[in-house]
Formats: structure tokens, sequence, C-alpha cells
């Protein structure tokens, strides 16, 4: 073992600490690259829609529940600042602070999925979800028109919540690696990524959120 | 990243601006801005003041939580790509259907898709 405590272990094909994090974080921001565009896709095909069904778009937003919208903002605000804290624990080598805060961004990410739960058990009951059953009854409003607002809504909340949960089980893993390696100075790089991935989560539904829930001007 | 992590008060000072920034885009849909015609588009002003805060937002993510200013090169090179190649995708999408005439496409009405029109 070359590695002792106090230490931060260098692999053999890095100079040194510093090149390997620029290394390990350039990876990742490539990665979240290809997230920008994978949700950019559904934000353009938003645009257009919105552009141009923007009647039944404002109707059909009546429906989402913006309390329930604003408050899973909050909670997922206070997950980015208990992540960034955790991540400076980690760096600082505080054992005990970084599960802790580790432990309230899990709790944060699982708050969200269950206001989430809710607020889709409604949709499902009202008739939203698109498909055959799909009802939408508003004066003047092309059903249809409204049935691609509750498309574009469940695609992307849909795929933001599996990010959350990926998010999650990541979360889970960095604890079972604390653990196995709790005799050596704490690798940081691991729950630096995970936080910047989680902190594009948060960013994710920064733009969620007006887009869905406040659409606004009627 | 540095190994010197930011002082607890940084990121705050960012949850707080975060919290303030998500009040003010509640209370900014309340009002009623006009939606101004674009030739087969509709530019509604409160989706545009909404999109501004939002990414005010999500400038303070990216620079205070993600710590960009301590970024390596490489990774700097790599955020600003994501963004550049967003919008060329947005402009060039949105330019294409901003000057395609409907009459011209099958199937296309002024106001989308019709399904009885395939022959």
């Amino acid at each position: 073992m070359s590695t002792h405590e106090g230490d931060l272990h260098v692999g053999h094909q890095f100079e040194d600490a510093e090149q390997q994090l620029d290394s390990y974080s350039a990876g990742m921001w490539l990665f979240l690259v290809t997230e920008v565009l994978f949700f950019g896709g559904l934000f353009l095909a938003y645009i257009i829609y919105r552009t141009r069904y923007t009647e039944a778009f404002v109707a059909a937003h009546h429906e989402l529940d913006w309390q329930l919208g604003g408050l899973n903002t909050v909670i997922l605000i206070t997950s980015s600042l208990t992540m960034a804290l955790g991540v400076r624990a980690a760096v600082l080598n505080r054992m005990k602070a970084v599960l802790g805060w580790l432990g309230l961004t899990f709790l944060c990410a699982g708050g969200f999925m269950v206001v989430k739960y809710i607020e889709y058990s409604a949709k499902f009951e009202h008739h939203l979800f698109p498909g055959p059953n799909f009802e939408f009854h508003h004066a003047g409003i092309d059903p249809g028109q409204a049935q691609m607002f509750f498309n574009l809504y469940f695609a992307m909340t849909g795929l933001h919540g599996a990010h959350v949960l990926i998010g999650m089980i990541t979360m889970i893993i960095l604890v079972i690696r604390l653990w196995v390696m709790r005799k050596q100075r704490i690798d940081f790089i691991p729950i630096e990524l995970t936080g910047l991935y989680w902190h594009f989560v948060d960013l994710v539904w920064i733009f969620l959120f007006p887009l869905f829930y406040l659409v606004g001007g009627n | 990243m540095s190994f010197e992590p930011a002082k607890p008060k940084v990121y705050l000072l960012t949850f707080a601006a975060l919290l303030v920034l998500t009040v003010i885009t509640v209370l900014a849909a309340k009002l009623t801005l006009p939606k101004i015609p674009m030739g087969i588009m509709i530019l509604d002003l409160n989706i545009v003041l909404a999109m501004a805060i939002a990414c005010v937002k999500a400038s303070l993510v990216v620079l205070y939580f993600m710590h960009f200013k301590d970024m390596g090169q490489v990774s700097k090179v790599w955020a600003v790509a994501g963004v550049f190649f967003l919008l060329v995708m947005f402009f060039m999408t949105l330019g294409d259907y901003e000057n395609r005439h409907p009459e011209e496409t099958v199937g296309w009405t002024e106001s989308g898709p019709l399904h009885d029109a395939r022959p």
C-alpha cells in the first residue's frame, strides 16, 4: 500500500493530485455536455409547441399545482447546498460531516420523489396522462394540444426524476465506499463528481419549474 | 476545483440568492405581459422574463456550487462548449421553423400538424 493516512491516492498515470482531479472533472463535464444536449432536445420541442399552442398550454398548466412545484424547487436547491457542503467536508477530510451532508442530500432527494409521486398520482386520477384515457374539457381548447403539454410534462419531469433516482443510488454507493475505505484519507473525487452531477440535476429543474408550473400571463 | 474549498458563507449566500430568485419567479408569473406574434409563432414576454431569471439562477449554480472559477481549463472549455452547441441547436432549428411556409409542407397547417391531411 503506497497510500498513507493524510495523502490522497494518485493513480500512476497522473503527474500529481491536481492533474488527477482536473482529468476526472473534465471527464464529468464532458458527460454533462451530453446531458445538456439530451435535455436540450426536449426543451427545444417544448419551445416549438409552446409558441404554437400557447392558449392550450396556458389552460393545461392550471392542472399542475405550482405550490408543489415550488416546494420541490426549494427542496432541490437545499439539496444542492447540502451536497456542496458535503464535497467541502470531503476535501477537508471530515468523515462525520461528509456522512451527515450526504445523508441530508439523500433525504431531500427522497422528499422530492415523494412530492413527485403525489403529483403524478393526481394526474393519473384526473385522466391527464397522455393516451387513450386522456380527458381534457375546456371551452375553446383543442384536447390534442393540451395532451401535447402533458406529453412534454411527463417526458421531461420523468427523465429528470430518473436522474434524481440515479443520484440517490450514487449517494448510497458513495457511503458504502466511504465505509470500505474508512481507514484512509477520504477520496473526495467521486464525491466531487457526484456533486457536479447533482448540481446539474438542480439546474435542469430550475428551468422546468417556470416552464411547466408558471406559464402565467392568463 | 482546487484543494482549498470555498468558505461555507459562499454556499449559504448562493443558496439564499437562489431562494429569493425562486420567489421572484413565482411573483413574476402573476404579471400579465404582452404576447407578441412573430410569424407563425407567438413570443410570450412572461416566458422570456421567467427564462431570464432561470438563467441567472443557473449561472449562480455553475459559478458557486459547481465552482466554475476553480475548474481546470479543459473542464471550462467543455462547459462553454455545452452552452454553445445548445444555442446552435436552438437557433438553427427555430430559424428553420420560423422560415418554413406551412402551406408548402404536406400535413401542416398554421396551428400545427393535421392528422387527417396525409394522402
